[in-house]
C-alpha cells in the first residue's frame, strides 16, 4: 500500500471518527457484529445525502450549523454534536460522494488524462470538501472509504480487479498523497467484473438511523448502490488490517 | 406516337411521370407545405437495429451523429474510452467520446485511407512528431490533448492506443458512419503522407519546401474513399456504410478563391463522389444532412448568426429526418423520439480543429 499513513496503528487499538452519509449505515450495522476485543473503537458521525456539507471548522472542531445535522451526529454518535479532533487518533470519511477511479489495464492513458480523471472523481465531491476543512485542523491520519462500487450480477468472466487497484493506487499517488490522506480500497472479495460489486452485498441493505421514521428501513430492491451489514462487516476487517 | 408507359397496376399512363410519389414533384413536396413538414428525404438502404455497432468518424459534424445514436439509446460504439471516473467536460477536453475512436477530425477521404491503412496494417505513421516547450504533439491529431504529451513515447503509444481502437471499430461494427468534410489538404511533399491540419495552425511548424497543399479533385477524393471501403470491407466484409457531407462551411481556404466559392466548390465535389460511391455499392447510403442544412428551402435558419456554424435546432432537425427515414422505411422498431428536448437553440459546442483557422483571419 501506497502513502505514508499505511499501517499507522499496528498492533495499537484507536479510536476512529467515523463521517459520512447513508452509507456508513452497512459500516455501522457491520461494526456492531465484530468482536469487540479485535476492533478499534469507532464513533459514528453521519447525516444522510449531503446533510453534513453545512459541517463547519470551529477551531479544533468540525461543528454543524444546522439543526437537522446535529441531530443527525448527536444521533449517530450517541450524544456527540460536535467532532472535536482531540477526542480522536484518525478519521475515517466514508461515501460523501467520493467516486472510485477505474484505469483499465489493457488500455493505455496519458499521464494528463489520469491526472485529470483523479481531479474529477475527488474535487467539488462532500468527501473532498471536509477532508480539507478537516485537515485545516489536524494533522492526524485520515482514510477515506468511496461509495461501494454498484452492485452488479455475478457473471462467470473476467474477476480480475487491477483496472479498480490501479485507479485506487493513482488517486492516492496524485491527489491524497498531498493531503496525507489514504483512500482504503473495497475488499477484493465484495468486487465482480473488476468493476461493480457482488449483487449479494446490495440485498437487504438498510437506511442510517438518524432518529426518524425512516430508520433502518430497508432500501428499495432496485437499490445498488447501498450495501448491507454483511458488506459493512467486510470493509471493517479490511479496514484494520491496513491500518 | 409516345409509347405509353405501365403503371405498377398495369394501368398504362401516358408519361413516367405521372405515376411517381409526391416527393418527386416540387409543388406537393416543398412549395405547399412548411419546411418543418418536408418528409422523405431519405429513403435508407439498411435497417440500422438498435443493438448493431455504429461506428462515426469524419468531419466537425459527424460527432451529432454519434450524440443523436446515443441519445436514442442506439449502439453507439466508442472504442476508446477515458478512464471511469473522468468528468463529461474532462472527456471532452481530451478528445473522448467525439467519434469512435480518439482520431479527432478525419477531414479528407484521403486521411480516412490512412487511418485505414495504418490500422490494417498496410503501412506504419510517418515517425514525424512535432515539440514545443518540452511537449510532444502528434502531426495526425495535433490538438488531441489539450497541452500536447509529457513525453515523445507517450505520444506515439498514445497513437498506438487510437489505432488499435480504430481497427476495433473496423473489425467490430455493423455500420461505419462518415462524413466527408473537405477537399483542401496537406502533405508531406517527400514522403507523400497527409496532416489533418495545416502544420503550423494548431502546432508544428510550417516548412513550404515541405509542406504541400492539395485542392484535392473528384477522382482523388473518390479514389481515396474507394479505397477505404475495399480495405475495410476485406477486414469486416459485413461491414456497410453510411456517407454523409458536412453541410458546415470552410472556416479558411487556401485555394485562390474566394472562400465562399471554395466552399462551394468542396462540398459540390464531396457530394457527387458521396453520391457516386452510394450510387454505385449496394454496402453503400448516403445520409442528405447537407442538402438539409444547406438547401434554400431553408432559408439558412439552421445556421448561426456567421452563417457556418449550424445551430442545435439544425442538428436536431437532420437527425430528427435521419430516424425519421428509418422508421418510415422499416418500421416503428425503436422509439423514435429524442430523449433530450430538441427545440433548445442553444448554441452546440462541438469539437473541430479547423475552426482554429479562423483565428488568423482575425489578424486581417
Amino acid at each position: 500500500m501506497r502513502g505514508g499513513i499505511a499501517r499507522c496503528f499496528w498492533r495499537k487499538k484507536v479510536k476512529i471518527a467515523v463521517i459520512g452519509n447513508s452509507h456508513i449505515a452497512s459500516l455501522k450495522r457491520g461494526y456492531e457484529t465484530l468482536s469487540r476485543r479485535s476492533a478499534h473503537e469507532l464513533v459514528f458521525f453521519g447525516g444522510r445525502g449531503l446533510a453534513l456539507k453545512d459541517m463547519e471548522v470551529d477551531d479544533c472542531c468540525l461543528v454543524p450549523t444546522s439543526n437537522a445535522s446535529r441531530k443527525s451526529i448527536s444521533f449517530t454518535s450517541g450524544g456527540i454534536d460536535r467532532i472535536n479532533v482531540n477526542d480522536f487518533d484518525a478519521f475515517l470519511l466514508y461515501g460523501l460522494e467520493a467516486k472510485a477511479l477505474i484505469v483499465p489495464q489493457s488500455r493505455f492513458y496519458s499521464d494528463a488524462v489520469i491526472r485529470r480523471s483523479a481531479y474529477d472523481v475527488v474535487h467539488e465531491k462532500l468527501c473532498y470538501e471536509i477532508l480539507l476543512k478537516l485537515r485545516s485542523i489536524t494533522e492526524k491520519p485520515i482514510f477515506i472509504g468511496h461509495n461501494p462500487l454498484r452492485g452488479a450480477h455475478k457473471k462467470p468472466g473476467n474477476s480480475d480487479t487491477s483496472s479498480y487497484e490501479r485507479g485506487i493506487e493513482y488517486l492516492n499517488q496524485i491527489v491524497y498523497a498531498h493531503l496525507n490522506a489514504l483512500v482504503i480500497p473495497q475488499p477484493k472479495k465484495t468486487i465482480v467484473h473488476g468493476d461493480s460489486t457482488d449483487i449479494l452485498y446490495a440485498q437487504g441493505s438498510k437506511r442510517l438511523a438518524i432518529g426518524d421514521d425512516n430508520d433502518d428501513a430497508l432500501h428499495p430492491t432496485i437499490d445498488v448502490t447501498h450495501m448491507n451489514d454483511a458488506f459493512g462487516a467486510l470493509w471493517l476487517k479490511s479496514f484494520f488490517k491496513k491500518i | 406516337m409516345a409509347k405509353k408507359a405501365q403503371t405498377v397496376d398495369g394501368v398504362s399512363s401516358t408519361n413516367p411521370y405521372e405515376d411517381l410519389p409526391k416527393k418527386a414533384f416540387w409543388r406537393p413536396a416543398i412549395a405547399e407545405r412548411s419546411m418543418f413538414d418536408i418528409a422523405e428525404l431519405w429513403s435508407p438502404k439498411f435497417r440500422i437495429a438498435p443493438r448493431a455497432p455504429v461506428a462515426t468518424f469524419g468531419s466537425c459534424f459527424a460527432q451529432h451523429i454519434g450524440n443523436a445514436l446515443k441519445n436514442r439509446k442506439f449502439n453507439w460504439m466508442i472504442a476508446e474510452t477515458p478512464p471511469v471516473g473522468m468528468s463529461e467536460e474532462g472527456a471532452k477536453l481530451f478528445n473522448y467520446n467525439i467519434f469512435s475512436a480518439r482520431t479527432a477530425n478525419i477531414y479528407t477521404t484521403s486521411l480516412l485511407r490512412q487511418w485505414t491503412s495504418w490500422a490494417l496494417g498496410h503501412s506504419s505513421p510517418p515517425e514525424e512528431y512535432w515539440e514545443k516547450n518540452g511537449r510532444f504533439y502528434d502531426p495526425f491529431r495535433p490538438a488531441i490533448e489539450p497541452n500536447g504529451f509529457a513525453t515523445l513515447e507517450e505520444m506515439l503509444l498514445s497513437r498506438e492506443e487510437t489505432i488499435k481502437a480504430f481497427r476495433t471499430c473496423i473489425t467490430d461494427s455493423h455500420f461505419f458512419v462518415f462524413t466527408l468534410g473537405l477537399t483542401e489538404s496537406w502533405f508531406n511533399q517527400e514522403q507523400g503522407y497527409e496532416y489533418p491540419m495545416c502544420p503550423g495552425t494548431v502546432a508544428g511548424e510550417f516548412d513550404a519546401e515541405k509542406h504541400r497543399f492539395r485542392n484535392q479533385t473528384f477522382e482523388q477524393v473518390r479514389s481515396a474513399l474507394a479505397d477505404s471501403i475495399r480495405m475495410m470491407r476485406a477486414a469486416n466484409p459485413k461491414l456497410r456504410f453510411i456517407l454523409t457531407v458536412s453541410p458546415v462551411p470552410l472556416t479558411a481556404t487556401k485555394s485562390d478563391q474566394h472562400v465562399l466559392i471554395a466552399t462551394m466548390y468542396s462540398k459540390s465535389v464531396l457530394r457527387a463522389v458521396a453520391g457516386q460511391i452510394a450510387e454505385n455499392q449496394k454496402i453503400v447510403d448516403y445520409f442528405p444532412s447537407y442538402e438539409i442544412i444547406n438547401s434554400a428551402v431553408f432559408r439558412g435558419s439552421f445556421f448561426e448568426p456567421n452563417m457556418r456554424g449550424v445551430n442545435k435546432r439544425g442538428v436536431d432537425f437532420v437527425m430528427d429526418h435521419f430516424f425519421q427515414g428509418l422508421v418510415y422505411q422499416f418500421g416503428d422498431y425503436f422509439s423514435a423520439g429524442p430523449s433530450r428536448p430538441a427545440a433548445s437553440t442553444k448554441k452546440l459546442d462541438e469539437v473541430c480543429e479547423e475552426e482554429l483557422l479562423g483565428a488568423f483571419g482575425e489578424k486581417k
